[in-house]
């Protein structure tokens, strides 16, 4: 609960906000001229409450588009609720007013901020609203991706559905939802009539509570239980796996609160405790050697949010509603983090301000030895966040710094403090300068070639913040705590960078982005071209697609834009369909030069069609462009072509925002253009060349001409 | 307190313009079937800072039976 000074009442919380709404409601209905009165005199008011109330009346009063304006020049409080009520109803007028880019932006601001199910609930039937009129407006502008999601499970969904799609909304994803029955998910996957089959879910989210395995309290037979209960599961993921071409998402089973055993539950080899938490551990395993699917820790979030709360009895019995309703927001965080990660949509880059952030003070006044880091408490605590945050950076998170100070200031501490835990060295980017933080951000996300919508940006200063928020409304800037101690759990509890998977790319990120420098610095000493590439020592292997392949293939697939030829993002399931099918070339190209190994940075797909080979996907990351490596991948295909008695190439260019750079790149390398469709993508085709050759700045190890035969396939 | 009611009938049956009065009941509004209930008595708990038995939310039909309930509340807010 917020303190706040009640003599005079310049902020706001909940109840005085609904009071407000009252009494605007009780005012313009049964006096409009007088509502109409009092709203012009509040305009003289400067008072938050009057401002609320004002706007209240204006809306009210049918007049939205000055509604809307009123409630935008409210100022923040230090309420992240009322901040997000504010939004809320700033969407709200606008909508109204016909302005469904600002109520677009408004609701997904205030998505992010507030956690309430009743604010939640609210924003959802407002995207509702906006989808109503607008909804080929939003595709374009607010969606960055489309997904069919089937939630299965042993509860009734109704309420968590709605909660699921604003907060997926919040993240740029347009969710299309399939409630199955409630208690039919056995059958819903199984029956091969199911409403399913039409569906066509990509994902599949088993939600199922510990309930649906029915255990007893203590059970006979202790590992058939568990085993059987393992499989029985991993069977339906393969049917959804198989029969769907779906992702499967599945809730591990969290323990239950009351139970008459007390501690012997989970005590007992035999407990339905200690049944439970072998369970999660046997699905953890499965899941682990398992394509397609991932766990999401339901005993960990019932945890962290609070057992107590996490269930309500009363809305079971009434509802089958579980978890129950004030627990949605929680739960559907973590599940639509989970789905981004799924959709290769995680975020990918932690831009952080330093003064207040990384340490406490200001650098450039208290100097290196003033600021506070380390030592007893409030150092200790920036402390513990800057490991949290090293360590994220250690798994694969990009790191930049994005600060107000002289750069030789702020670079200082990383150098010489005696406590620091963070060093130079783990920052991918690092900006000191007192230019506006919004063009420093543009900066950051070109040097890192990722965009605005992969950075989530945090700075302690709440002015900042806001700045970001107007002006990069792509960029995710979390509501931050004043307290150091809380830094670390603020962070966390964004869920901001899922991950499937910790690919070795991931590991060693942040130093090839480093390293990446120094070949810069190589170029630019290097004479011509030619003697630059030579110079790098470049070697490439190529190979056909193996198993452990498969995660950074899939990251590759989604998560580039530029060098993408065809824009198709092939789940998992289609990746290894095509993989299995006769004829298919798959090509996983791996490049190392003198400065490191950037591990495998291209993939390519084509198919077999009679005596041509279609390409399907050709990806390559933007890390080694410029470098003529798309050639030696050509070169490559080429090869296996001619091996295997092709007689032409096909190829495809799909136009999309992000990769223009390839616009003429089928042209380059001596394909004509034979169709181009309204939509804009063109078909090319050309002969196999005979004798193909890699570039000479390369050494290559390539295997991908061997033929189909002699492969492994993928499994 | 009708007006709080009438804001959360308002928001959970997404009609600005809704009135209720006393009688109010499932036969009145096509829209509030089962699930509707349900997200009547959570809006309502969570506004007034209640809690319904779930022999109240078996019983509980119309306006006037959720003005009755919520005025014998202790803890109404």
């Amino acid at each position: 609960m917020r303190e706040h000074d009640r003599t005079f009442k310049e902020n706001l919380d909940e109840p005085a906000l609904r009071a407000l709404e009252d009494t605007a409601d009780a005012l313009a209905s049964s006096d409009r001229a007088l509502a109409d009165k009092v709203a012009r005199s509040l305009a003289l008011g400067n008072l938050s409450a009057a401002k609320w109330l004002r706007a209240a009346l204006l809306d009210q009063l049918g007049q939205h588009g000055e509604a809307a304006r009123e409630f935008e020049a409210i100022p923040q409080t230090q309420s992240a609720e009322v901040d997000a009520a504010r939004l809320t109803a700033l969407s709200r007028a606008c909508l109204a007013a016909g302005d469904w880019k600002k109520a677009a932006w408004a609701l997904r601001d205030s998505t992010r901020m507030g956690t309430s199910y009743r604010l939640l609930a609210t924003n959802a039937r407002l995207l509702t609203r906006l989808e109503r009129e607008y909804k080929p407006l939003l595709a374009k502008s607010a969606i960055r991706r489309t997904c069919r999601l089937a939630l299965l499970g042993d509860a009734t969904f109704d309420l968590l559905a709605p909660i699921l799609r604003i907060i997926a909304f919040a993240s740029g994803i347009d969710l299309s939802i399939h409630c199955g029955s409630y208690g039919q998910h056995v059958q819903e996957i199984l029956d091969p009539a199911s409403p399913l089959q039409s569906f066509r879910p990509e994902i599949v989210l088993l939600a199922t509570g510990w309930r649906s395995l029915g255990l007893p309290e203590e059970s006979r037979d202790s590992d058939t239980a568990v085993t059987r209960a393992v499989f029985e599961l991993q069977a339906l993921w393969r049917y959804c796996r198989d029969r769907y071409g779906s992702f499967v998402i599945q809730h591990n089973f969290e323990v239950p609160e009351p139970t008459p055993y007390g501690r012997l539950s989970a005590m007992l080899a035999n407990g339905r405790a200690r049944l439970l938490q072998r369970i999660n551990l046997g699905l953890a395993e499965a899941a682990a050697i398992e394509p397609g699917v991932a766990v999401l820790d339901m005993e960990q979030i019932a945890g962290a949010f609070g057992k107590r709360r996490w269930e309500r009895p009363a809305e079971w019995q009434i509802a089958r509603q579980y978890p129950s309703a004030m627990a949605l927001p929680e739960l559907a965080r973590h599940q639509v983090a989970l789905v981004r990660a799924v959709l290769g949509l995680s975020y990918k880059a932690l831009a952080l301000d330093l003064d207040g952030v990384l340490w406490g003070g200001v650098v450039g006044e208290d100097g290196v030895a003033g600021i506070i880091l380390g030592g007893s408490s409030p150092g200790e605590a920036y402390r513990e966040f800057q490991r949290y945050v090293k360590t994220l950076g250690e798994r694969g998170v990009l790191l930049a710094v994005c600060s107000k100070n002289n750069d030789g200031d702020a670079r200082a501490p990383f150098l010489s403090h005696p406590e620091r835990v963070l060093g130079l060295d783990d920052f991918a980017v690092f900006v000191a300068n007192w230019e506006p933080k919004d063009e420093n951000l543009r900066r950051i996300a070109t040097d890192l070639h990722i965009g605005l919508d992969s950075i989530v940006f945090l700075d302690d200063n709440p002015i900042e913040r806001e700045l970001i928020r107007r002006r990069l409304p792509e960029v995710e800037v979390p509501e931050w705590p004043i307290e150091p101690a809380e830094f670390l759990h603020a962070l966390d509890r964004g869920r901001y960078f899922e991950a499937l998977a910790l690919t070795a790319e991931d590991r060693g990120r942040s130093g090839s982005v480093r390293t990446n420098s120094a070949r810069e610095t190589l170029r630019e000493t290097s004479g011509t071209l030619e003697e630059f590439l030579r110079a790098l020592e470049m070697e490439i292997d190529l190979r056909p697609f193996e198993e452990a392949d498969v995660p950074r293939i899939l990251q590759l697939i989604h998560k580039t834009n530029q060098f993408n030829l065809t824009s198709r993002r092939h789940t998992e399931a289609e990746v290894r369909h095509l993989a299995d099918t006769a004829g298919t070339y798959t090509q996983a190209l791996r490049l190392r030069d003198r400065f490191g190994d950037s591990g495998l940075v291209g993939a390519l797909i084509a198919v077999r069609q009679g005596d041509a080979l279609l390409v399907d996907t050709w990806v390559l990351s933007c890390r080694v462009l410029g470098r003529r490596v798309p050639e030696a991948s050509f070169a490559a295909l080429c090869q296996y072509a001619a091996a295997t008695g092709c007689r032409s190439l096909l190829g495809e260019y799909h136009p999309t925002p992000g990769n223009a750079l390839v616009a003429e790149f089928f042209g380059q390398i001596g394909f004509a253009c034979i169709e181009t469709s309204p939509t804009g993508v063109r078909r090319y085709r050309r002969e196999v060349p005979d004798g193909a050759v890699f570039p000479e700045c390369f050494e290559v190890q390539n295997r991908t001409q061997l033929a189909p035969a002699s492969r492994a396939a993928l499994r | 307190m009708k007006l709080r009611i009438r804001r959360v009938f308002r928001e959970q049956f997404d009609d600005d313009h809704l009135e209720i009065w006393d009688e109010m009941s499932p036969r009145d509004l096509p829209a509030w079937d089962s699930l509707m209930q349900v997200k009547l008595l959570i809006a309502l708990e969570e506004e007034f800072g209640v809690q319904f038995t779930t022999a109240e939310a078996a019983e509980l039909r119309s306006v006037g039976d959720f003005l009755c309930a919520l005025a014998g509340k202790p803890t109404l807010v």
